[in-house]
């Protein structure tokens, strides 16, 4: 028997002992790649925008949740949230358009150096922007007391609406204060909803 | 024939073979952005500081984002700043010397001199033209003049990412201009999903990020250095500096975006504050803050430096370079102060063990060390979540 005869006949055993190493090869593969998905599903994307990507642009801040019909308490919100239960409330136009008309009047004056700067309402609720210009006359902490529990809230009081906390009161280098405060109809944190026709009684004000 | 089977059949066994291999790498670059969202001592998140450079292979480099994914790293920081034309280009010092062949006298910036002649040789890039900048060469760790051409960092992203989709980018960007500028360029390249924007708290407040951010991902910084002008700025309402700051981090964490803070928390070791979060003690003046996070959900990164330069025969320092690129201080030597808050008395941030127990990201200059220290402390037992 020559060498070259002995030899043959182990080459299909090669070639089975490659197609099992073949076969633990592919089984380790799909068996990592499915323990690692933990949806489940056997992915394995190398290339290309993920299919699990969000949508980024859209990401909205949530809303804290509260029972329909009432308001959360604004002092333990951030200011995107507060901003966001803002959003989620729809403009009517009637009142909105009136109130932020009214309020701009009655707000006008009220302390030396205060100016609106924005009145935005929706449906029951009005967000408030000014700035509190510096003065020698009163330092950092009176121009804050100022904006906290002052003439502000005899404005809104005079247009039938009342503040939800105190808001928020940033400062410029020079001590000028910007200010954003909520506020909403004074009657009551319940609030009856309130078609471009009038006030509906669904909610029983 | 036999012999063709044959090599049939070994092609085979290596494609499965390798295929089992490189799974372990196979990052999901939204998934990581989702694990940095939520504190994990499961799953801590590495990030390589301008990727791993070494000698040949300059830091912020296609070569650096190269060698991290080689090292089975899931996510990589770039510098970012602005040339004198207004264009992006991935750099972290203010000057040119240190990183590039720039010379007006035909010979290299030395990070060791600090004479009047070797600074004509290290202008500031806010100063410098495209046209130039373009013919420029990177020079690596050791300072040798490298083959790698100094690119604009579109030209470098669309590079780098043309080979790799498993690994997530945080450019950490140094000019409020370059915000919006990196934003359009990462919506251009359309790696949205795999791209963080970070940046200091105060180059922009919390009430305008969102113009800038355009709603992407993005990363906010803040130091002890900071709280003071943040106390003194924001939330006057709140009677206290701590609620302040407090305040202003949650308005930064609950706008869209928001993937987790980084804190340049200094003093981790400490038990004097008698302050104890899972078992790791704080101290300092981010305590507070930390504290306000923590409690919040809000989770935190940090970065955890490694010298970067042993002083040799002739070069003076050990250290850390300057962002000018002067060789070297210490950590120590840059230690932050707030009349409010207190003062940063020591540096623990090369601390990698805790690093990895505090933050749910760290930003690692030797991200293997960072791994393998996170895979010894049972914090990536989740790793499987963030591959595809």
């Amino acid at each position: 028997m020559s060498p070259r005869a002995t030899f043959v006949p182990r080459r299909p055993l090669l070639i089975a002992a490659i197609m099992l190493l073949v076969v633990i090869g592919l089984t380790v593969a799909l068996w990592h790649h499915r323990a690692s998905d933990a949806g489940g599903q056997a992915i394995a994307v190398v290339a290309g925008r993920s299919a699990d990507t969000p949508s980024l642009a859209a990401v909205p801040v949530a809303t804290p949740s509260v029972a329909p019909g009432t308001l959360p308490d604004f002092d333990k919100l951030s200011d995107p949230e507060r901003r966001a239960v803002f959003d989620s409330h729809p403009r009517d136009e009637a009142w909105a358009s009136a109130q932020e008309a009214a309020l701009r009047r009655r707000l006008a004056g009220l302390a030396d150096g205060l100016s609106i700067t924005g009145v935005t309402c929706a449906d029951r609720l009005c967000v408030v922007e000014g700035r509190l210009a510096a003065s020698p006359a009163r330092g950092r902490e009176q121009a804050v007391a100022l904006l906290k529990n002052g003439p502000l809230d005899h404005g809104y009081g005079d247009a039938g609406m009342t503040k939800l906390g105190v808001g928020t009161i940033n400062a410029d280098d020079d001590g000028t204060l910007t200010f954003t405060q909520y506020i909403a109809r004074a009657a009551s944190r319940r609030w009856p909803r309130l078609s471009s026709h009038g006030l509906s009684n669904r909610e029983g004000l | 024939m036999r012999l063709s089977k044959f090599r049939l059949a070994v092609l085979f066994a290596a494609t499965a073979l390798s295929s089992a291999a490189i799974a372990a790498t196979n990052y999901s670059p939204s998934k990581v952005i989702q694990a940095m969202k939520k504190d994990n001592a499961r799953l801590r998140i590495i990030a390589e500081h301008r990727g791993y450079f070494h000698q040949d292979c300059p830091e912020n480099s296609i070569c650096s984002v190269e060698e991290t994914t080689r090292e089975g790293v899931e996510a990589v920081e770039i510098d970012v700043r602005e040339s004198g034309d207004g264009t992006l280009w991935p750099i972290h010092d203010t000057t040119l010397g240190r990183m590039t062949n720039y010379s007006l006298n035909g010979r290299l910036f030395d990070p060791y001199s600090t004479s009047q002649e070797n600074e004509y040789s290290n202008p500031e890039i806010s100063r410098v033209r495209d046209g130039l900048l373009e013919k420029l060469k990177l020079r690596d760790p050791l300072g040798a003049v490298t083959n790698y051409d100094f690119l604009p960092l579109e030209t470098m992203m669309h590079k780098v990412d043309q080979w790799n989709r498993n690994l997530v980018y945080i450019f950490d960007i140094k000019t409020k201009s370059g915000i919006s500028k990196t934003a359009d360029m990462i919506r251009r390249l359309g790696i949205q999903d795999r791209s963080i924007l970070k940046f200091n708290s105060n180059l922009t407040t919390p009430s305008s990020v969102r113009a800038l951010t355009g709603g992407l991902y993005f990363v906010p910084v803040i130091g002890t250095g900071s709280l003071d002008y943040i106390a003194d700025h924001f939330h006057q309402e709140k009677s206290s500096p701590a609620d302040r700051v407090g305040a202003y981090a949650l308005d930064y964490a609950h706008t869209a975006g928001f993937v987790y803070f980084e804190l340049r928390n200094k003093m981790l070791r400490g038990n004097t504050s008698g302050s104890n979060l899972d078992g790791v003690y704080f101290d300092g003046p981010m305590l507070k803050l930390d504290s306000i996070l923590a409690f919040s959900g809000v989770p935190i990164g940090g970065f955890s430096p490694q010298v970067e330069h042993y002083g040799r025969n002739g070069q003076p320092g050990t250290g850390y370079y300057s962002v000018d690129g002067h060789c070297c201080t210490p950590l120590e030597a840059r230690l932050d102060s707030s009349r409010y808050f207190g003062n940063d008395t020591r540096d623990d941030r090369s601390n990698t063990h805790q690093m990895v127990a505090v933050n749910q990201v760290i930003i690692a200059e030797r991200a293997g060390d960072a791994l393998a220290e996170a895979r010894r402390t049972g914090a990536r037992a989740d790793q499987n979540s963030i591959l595809y």
